[in-house]
C-alpha cells in the first residue's frame, strides 16, 4: 500500500465550497446551486443521513431521476462514510432488486416519483419478509428524498475491507450470470480519473460541464467530480432530452456547455438528426467521447466543423474508470488509425498474450494503478477478480485483465481490436450476451434459448451496428417474450429480435450452435434456421 | 390519419409494454416520456410509421421532446404540420 494524497470525492466539494464559495455548482431542474449552498446542504443531510443509523461503509442506493436534489443525496452519502450506489429509474424492480442483493445496499434514498418503483424493488430484494424494524413509510428527508430501508439493523452484510469501509462509489455491469454485477470502487479510484480529466482538459471555475447522461453511466463520474475539483458547474440536461438528438443541440447552446462527454451514438445522432453542423455550439472547448468506436468519416467531420476543439477518445471499463486517452489530433482523417491512446497519469496499461506476456502482436488489455476498482460484489461481499501482471517494464502490478484485445504500437499508443468474450456494446452500454440469455431461460414459457450477437445494417456513415437476437424455444410470440422480458431487462438489453423456434440447432458435440445463429444473415425467419 | 385516437394506436402498438399494462391503458394525455414508454427506437418506429401508414412525414426538425410528451401534443404538431403544408 503506498501512501495517498488523493482526496475524497466528497473532499473534492468542500473544497470547491472554500475556494469558489459563491460560483454556480449545479443548474439542473429550473434550479441553480452554488458551492457554498451545495455544501451546506450536503454536510446536512450526511448529518441526518448518519442520525437515522447510516454508518460508514454501508451501501446506500441513490434511486432517482437526474436532478440536483439526487446530486445532493450522492455527495451525502458519501459525506457520511458510506459507499453511494446510483441506481436507474427506469430499470425493471426485478432488476433493481438484484442489484440490492448483489450489492448489499441496506437502503435507498428515493424522491416522490419514484417511490413506488423502489418500494417494489426493495419488496422483492426481500422477497416478501418484512424489514424488522423498518417504520413502514419512508422515512422524509429535505429537497424532497425518501430514505427506504431493504436491510434491518441486524442484516447488515459483512462491512466492506479497507478502503471502501471509509465510504466509496459502486456503478454496474451487466454481469454473465444473469445479475448485474456491482462494480465497487474507492474513493481514490474515481478522484484520481477526476482529478487527471480536470487537469488535462484545463477545467476552470468559468467551464460549464453538459451532463447528459445517466448518473448510472461511469461518463458521469467527470461530469460530478471534474466539475468540483475545478469549481466548475455541472448542467444536468433533463432525461427526456437525451433521445432527441435535436434537443440535445439546442440545449449544449442554450446552456452555453463548454466541455461535454458522450458516447459516440449521441455525437454520430446529432450530426444526422440533431443538425449540429448547421449550428455548432459556440461556446464548446472541450468534446470527449469514449465506450464504443466513432464512425470514422463522421469524427473527420467534426474535426473540421468544431475547427480547434479537441476531441478525446477515452477507453476505460467501468472497473477501471477511463483509464486511456487519445487526443485525436486536428488533421486526423477517417483512414487513419484511431488508437485509445496510453495511460492516463499513473496508470499502467500494457497488452499481454495467453501467457501473461507483454507482446507486440494481439493480446488482452490489462490496466494496473489507482483507477483499478476494489472488486465485484455478489452477494453483498466483495470478490477481486484482479492478477497480478509483469509489465513490459518488468514491474509486477495488480491489474485488471479488461477481456478487451488490443496491440499495442511502437510509440506505446494502444488500439482496440475487440472483446474476447460474449460482450457487446450498445449505445456505450457493455451488455453481456449471457446476461440477456440467463434473463430468457428463467421466463417459463422458454425451453431452451441461446442469444446472440449479428451485426445490424450499415448506418448512412458506413458504420455497423449491433443487433441482440434471441433463439428461443418456445410456443409463444415474438411479441411475448419480449413483454415479458420488459418485465425483468433494462430497455438497452432487450433483442432487438426474438426468433420462436421448436429447437435449436446444435453442433456436433451437442452444444447450441451459437455461430451458426450469428451468422445467419437478418432479417431472419425461423425458417431459415437449419435445425 | 383523423384523429388523436387513431393516433393512439399508431403509437401503442410500437410500444413494447411489459407485464400487466397494454396499448388499451394509452390516452391522449399519457405522459410519454415522463413514464419512460418511449425509447429512442420506438420513437423511430412511430416517425416511420406515421410517414407509412398516414403519409405524415414528419422532418427532423420536428422530432424533439416538446412533440412527444404525449399522442396530444404529437397530434398538434401533426395538425400544425398539415396547416403549414397547406398552398
Amino acid at each position: 500500500m503506498t501512501a495517498t494524497t488523493t482526496p475524497r470525492l466528497d473532499a473534492l466539494l468542500a473544497r470547491a465550497a472554500r475556494d469558489h464559495p459563491g460560483r454556480t455548482a449545479l443548474e439542473g431542474a429550473g434550479e441553480s446551486w452554488t458551492y457554498a449552498r451545495l455544501e451546506r446542504a450536503v454536510d446536512a443531510l450526511a448529518a441526518r443521513l448518519a442520525a437515522t443509523g447510516v454508518a460508514p461503509g454501508d451501501r446506500i442506493g441513490v434511486h432517482a431521476p437526474k436532478s440536483p436534489a439526487t446530486v445532493v443525496a450522492l455527495y451525502a452519502v458519501l459525506r457520511a462514510g458510506a459507499v453511494a450506489a446510483p441506481l436507474d429509474t427506469a430499470d425493471p424492480p426485478e432488476r433493481t432488486a438484484r442489484m440490492i442483493r448483489n450489492a448489499g445496499l441496506s437502503a435507498l434514498l428515493t424522491v416522490d416519483r419514484t417511490l413506488t418503483g423502489a418500494r417494489r424493488a426493495v419488496a422483492r430484494a426481500r422477497d416478501g419478509r418484512p424489514c424488522d424494524d423498518a417504520p413502514a413509510t419512508a422515512e422524509a428527508l429535505d429537497h424532497g428524498l425518501h430514505l427506504l430501508r431493504c436491510l434491518g439493523p441486524d442484516e447488515r452484510p459483512a462491512p466492506l475491507p479497507p478502503p471502501t469501509d471509509q465510504g466509496g462509489y459502486i456503478l454496474f455491469t451487466s454481469g454473465s450470470t444473469g445479475w448485474p454485477k456491482g462494480v465497487l470502487l474507492s474513493h481514490e479510484n474515481v478522484a484520481h480519473y477526476a482529478l487527471w480529466a480536470a487537469r488535462e482538459f484545463g477545467l476552470t471555475p468559468d467551464d460549464r460541464i453538459g451532463s447528459q447522461a445517466a448518473l448510472t453511466f461511469d461518463l458521469t463520474t467527470f461530469d460530478l467530480f471534474s466539475a468540483a475539483a475545478a469549481g466548475a458547474c455541472t448542467v444536468l440536461m433533463p432525461d427526456p432530452l437525451r433521445v432527441f438528438p435535436r434537443d440535445v443541440v439546442a440545449w449544449l447552446t442554450e446552456q452555453r456547455v463548454t466541455a461535454f462527454m458522450a458516447v459516440p451514438s449521441l455525437y454520430h445522432a446529432m450530426l444526422q438528426q440533431g443538425g449540429v453542423a448547421d449550428a455548432p455550439p459556440a461556446t464548446l472547448r472541450i468534446a470527449a467521447f469514449g465506450g464504443e468506436p466513432f464512425a470514422p468519416e463522421l469524427l473527420e467531420r467534426y474535426l473540421r466543423l468544431f475547427d480547434g476543439v479537441p476531441f478525446y477518445n477515452l477507453y476505460g471499463p467501468t472497473e477501471t474508470n477511463a483509464c486511456t486517452y487519445y487526443r485525436v489530433p486536428a488533421d486526423w482523417t477517417a483512414g487513419r488509425e484511431l488508437p485509445i491512446g496510453r495511460g492516463i497519469g499513473g496508470v499502467h496499461v500494457d497488452v499481454l498474450d495467453d501467457e501473461g506476456r507483454p507482446t507486440d502482436g494481439e493480446g488482452e488489455i490489462h490496466i494496473a494503478g489507482p483507477v483499478v476498482f476494489q472488486g465485484y460484489l455478489r452477494g453483498g461481499a466483495p470478490e477481486d477478480p484482479t492478477v497480478t501482471a509483469v509489465f513490459r517494464d518488468g514491474v509486477a502490478r495488480r491489474a485488471y485483465a479488461s477481456g478487451d484485445l488490443g496491440r499495442m504500437r511502437p510509440d506505446g499508443q494502444v488500439l482496440l481490436r475487440g472483446r474476447r468474450d460474449h460482450q457487446v456494446k450498445r449505445r456505450g452500454h457493455r451488455i453481456d450476451l449471457m446476461d440477456v440469455e440467463h434473463a430468457v431461460l428463467e421466463l417459463k414459457q422458454v425451453g431452451t434459448a441461446a442469444v446472440v450477437a449479428k451485426e445490424g445494417p450499415r448506418g448512412p456513415d458506413g458504420s455497423r451496428t449491433v443487433e441482440i437476437w434471441a433463439y428461443a424455444q418456445t410456443d409463444a410470440t415474438e411479441h411475448e417474450v419480449l413483454a415479458a422480458l420488459r418485465g425483468v431487462l433494462p430497455k438497452r438489453m432487450l433483442p432487438d429480435r426474438v426468433v420462436p423456434l421448436t429447437t435449436l440447432p446444435t453442433t456436433t458435440s451437442g452444444k447450441v450452435d451459437r455461430r451458426a445463429l450469428s451468422g445467419t444473415a437478418g432479417p431472419a425467419h425461423p425458417e431459415d434456421v437449419t435445425v | 390519419m383523423n384523429s388523436v385516437e387513431e393516433l393512439c394506436v399508431l403509437i401503442g402498438s410500437r410500444i413494447t409494454w411489459g407485464p400487466g399494462e397494454d396499448a388499451s391503458s394509452l390516452t391522449a394525455d399519457t405522459p410519454l416520456l415522463e413514464m419512460g414508454l418511449v425509447d429512442s427506437l420506438a420513437i423511430m418506429e412511430i416517425v416511420a410509421a406515421l410517414d407509412k401508414e398516414a403519409g405524415v412525414t414528419l422532418p427532423d426538425t420536428e422530432i424533439v421532446a416538446a412533440n412527444f410528451r404525449s399522442p396530444k401534443a404529437l397530434w398538434a404538431a401533426i395538425e400544425s404540420l398539415a396547416v403549414e403544408g397547406r398552398p
